[in-house]
């Protein structure tokens, strides 16, 4: 009966009805866009972070995390490579060295980040690789090459195929160059990556540095980046114990972890102003379509209506409104989402100059990425808030008086 | 109330209410006391502004008296949870205003079901009841209009409809005769004797008319707040 009523009362105030629905619809789509295209963005970010850096996971000795240093390396990665390659969840482990030292030229000398890589391993160093501007990536796993960043390139007037000598401390303090030539260039976007990073294989860097098989980390990327605490815990009780442990990414690139916060944080914030706005608009429609119809609850009061019905009538209708409001808000949600998770937004017309930020490339074009579970929690909010912006008016509703309420229409 | 049924249908105890608007006090019903035992029709006759209406909605459980009882059938119905006066008026009273007062948005039918609603009855009976009593108040096509579309007496025999549609033990009603030609006043009197003589339904029944009231077991003058038997 009240069920019946209070559809009746939403379709014969179809306008109002249909601009309040409209409005949360509205805000739902925007919030599911800006939702997706967030954690989109944030995922993208995170990605390219993590391949610039060392993996979501990362096996290196415990002192490095400290002060870096190629002395503090893992002598023996075998047992620790045992474990994580084939490991559910794991979609790849890199081998690599890190470590810093001087590149030089005839002309030049610039301040470097040399990786060591095995760029016979699959997907390795890939975001190097899918950016090359001249020449070819590393080949052989132990050839005297590198591959490095045109703005590096630039600075010390170096062309594919000349030669480069790569000086550094060896694992033992002893300073120690080593002739390496330039096989490729590439450009990454990020003037600050194309400045400073250099590629080389990493069994050269092993020979040079005398290492042996030593790596200083093994970089894990993992097939489901949200799935990385539940890997992560199987893995510390997997891996082998010793003086290397197991990092997040957000450990070793706190830069990109406080931004990826801090931009999260400002998405709550658009979030709880679209809400906000929807709840004043909500609060609005009722209180105004309860006044409209003070004469008539007056009526039914007095014809022997509850308070209490009357009180859960004016909640059907709010939460009636906003149940179709989110359904058409998830419709046109989805379909934007869809479409620019499929499409992407191209923003490269905003700038040409770097997309580098906090220790990671931005791709231009932004991919939103929509999980099924935060879609869940906005309409629950809105669900939720909606239906307590009723609560007022309901309660005003259910406490007519009926004579003095029947006579002033 | 086991001997609920011994007991009058409606009975004031020292009923008092005042009105105070602008520093200013009125006091509209002073020590009123009326009984009605079942199966009675009472007129209440009185001037403008004596306080009929007044008497009527306090009786009938919708303002509350400055101070005073109301029982119907011995029970004090101010002493009731809100709910249960909600529901006491729904099922026990049948309210026919000064003011047809229909719902705009829904039509004759659904007006006179609408008590019937509320209380939950089945829909298919409540369908035949309405029916049957829109025939009765002349209305039987007029069914489906909206209250606009219908005459200030087609609405208040509506109202009359509606009044009934859930076989009250108590009807109260305010000049319901009030905009009706001679002869529909006269088939909506002849429509409460008959219901008050088959039925048994109780009738306090604020009218002008003294033709109408005249066929009523009993008539009262509201004034100076009480009210006083005529003959
Ligand atoms: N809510 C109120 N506040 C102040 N005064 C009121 C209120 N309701 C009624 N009154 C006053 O109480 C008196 C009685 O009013 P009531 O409506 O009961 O008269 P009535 O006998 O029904 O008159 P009528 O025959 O014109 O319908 C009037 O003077 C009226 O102005
Ligand atoms: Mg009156």
């Amino acid at each position: 009966m009240i069920a019946r009523l209070a559809a009746r009362n939403l379709r014969r105030h179809f306008r109002r009805t249909l601009i309040t629905t409209i409005g949360i619809a509205l805000g739902t789509a925007l919030s599911l866009f800006s939702i997706g295209l967030g954690d989109g963005g944030h995922l993208q970010m995170i990605e390219n972070g993590v391949r610039i850096g060392q993996g979501h996971l990362t096996v290196q000795m415990d002192s490095y995390l400290e002060s870096p240093s190629t002395a503090k390396f893992l002598p023996d990665p075998e047992p620790f490579l045992a474990v994580l390659e084939n490991h559910p969840g794991v979609r790849s482990v890199f081998p690599r060295i890190r470590g810093e030292g001087m590149l030089a030229t005839a002309y030049a000398a610039e301040g470097v980040q040399f990786q060591g890589i095995d760029p016979s391993r699959r997907g390795e160093a890939d975001l190097f690789r899918d950016s090359i501007a001249e020449g070819d990536f590393l080949s052989a796993s132990d050839g005297a090459h590198i591959f490095l960043g045109q703005k590096l390139a630039q600075r010390l007037k170096v062309k594919v195929g000349r030669k480069t000598v790569l000086t550094f401390q060896d694992s033992a303090g002893e300073i120690t160059s080593t002739l390496l030539r330039v096989s490729g260039i590439f450009r990454s976007g990020s003037s600050a990556i194309d400045g400073t990073i250099c590629l080389v294989p990493i069994g050269t860097l092993q020979r040079a540095l005398g290492m042996g098989q030593g790596v200083t980390s093994l970089a894990i990327y993992l097939e489901n980046p949200f799935a990385q605490e539940a890997v992560y815990r199987q893995l510390e009780r997997s891996l082998p114990g010793g003086s290397a442990g197991l990092y997040h990414w957000q450990t070793l690139q706190p830069d990109l972890r406080d931004y990826v916060v801090l931009d999260d944080v400002f998405g709550y914030l658009i979030y709880a102003i679209i809400l906000f706005i929807l709840a004043i608009g909500v609060l609005n429609t009722v209180l105004m379509s309860v006044m409209e119809r003070k004469r008539e609850i007056g009526i039914l009061t007095a014809i022997g209506m509850g308070g209490g019905a009357v009180l859960r009538m004016v909640l059907l209708e709010t939460a009636l409104i906003t149940l179709i409001g989110i359904a058409g808000g998830l419709v046109l949600g989805l379909a934007v989402n869809w479409y620019f998770s499929v499409h992407g937004l191209d923003l490269t017309s905003f700038s040409t100059e770097g997309w580098d930020l906090a220790g990671t490339v931005i791709d231009p074009i932004m991919r939103s990425k929509l999980r099924p579970h935060r879609v869940f929690q906005l309409c629950t909010a809105v669900f939720l808030l909606s239906v307590t912006m009723g609560i007022y008016p309901a309660v005003k509703a259910s406490r007519t008086e009926p004579v003095e309420a029947m006579e002033k229409p | 109330m086991s001997n609920g049924e011994n007991q009058p249908v409606l009975a004031t105890e020292r009923l008092h209410k005042r009105f105070s608007k602008g520093g200013r006090t009125i006091e509209v019903l002073r020590d009123l006391e009326i009984s009605l035992p079942r199966g009675e029709i009472v007129g209440i006759l009185g001037a403008s502004g004596a306080g009929k209406s007044t008497l009527l909605h306090i009786v009938g459980g919708l303002d509350e008296p400055t101070s005073g009882r109301v029982l119907h059938e011995g029970r004090d119905i101010f002493g009731l949870s809100e709910y249960e006066l909600a529901s006491f008026r729904n099922r026990r009273i049948g309210f026919v205003f000064q003011m047809h007062y229909l719902l705009a948005e829904f039509t004759c039918l659904e007006n006179v079901m609408m008590p019937g609603i509320i209380a939950g009855h089945d829909r298919n009976d409540l369908l035949g009841k309405s029916k049957e009593l829109l025939v009765r108040v002349g209305l039987g096509e007029r069914m489906d209009h909206r209250p606009g579309e219908l005459s200030g007496g087609e609405q208040q025999r509506a109202a009359v409809a509606r009044a009934l549609v859930n076989n009250p033990s108590l009807v109260l009603a305010d000049e319901p005769t009030g905009n009706l030609d001679a002869l529909t006043a006269g088939s909506v009197r002849d429509l409460f004797l008959e219901l008050n003589r088959d039925l048994g339904t109780t009738f306090l029944v604020v009218t002008h008319n003294r033709d109408m009231a005249a066929k009523f077991h009993r008539r009262f003058e509201l004034k100076n707040g009480a009210l006083h038997a005529e003959v």
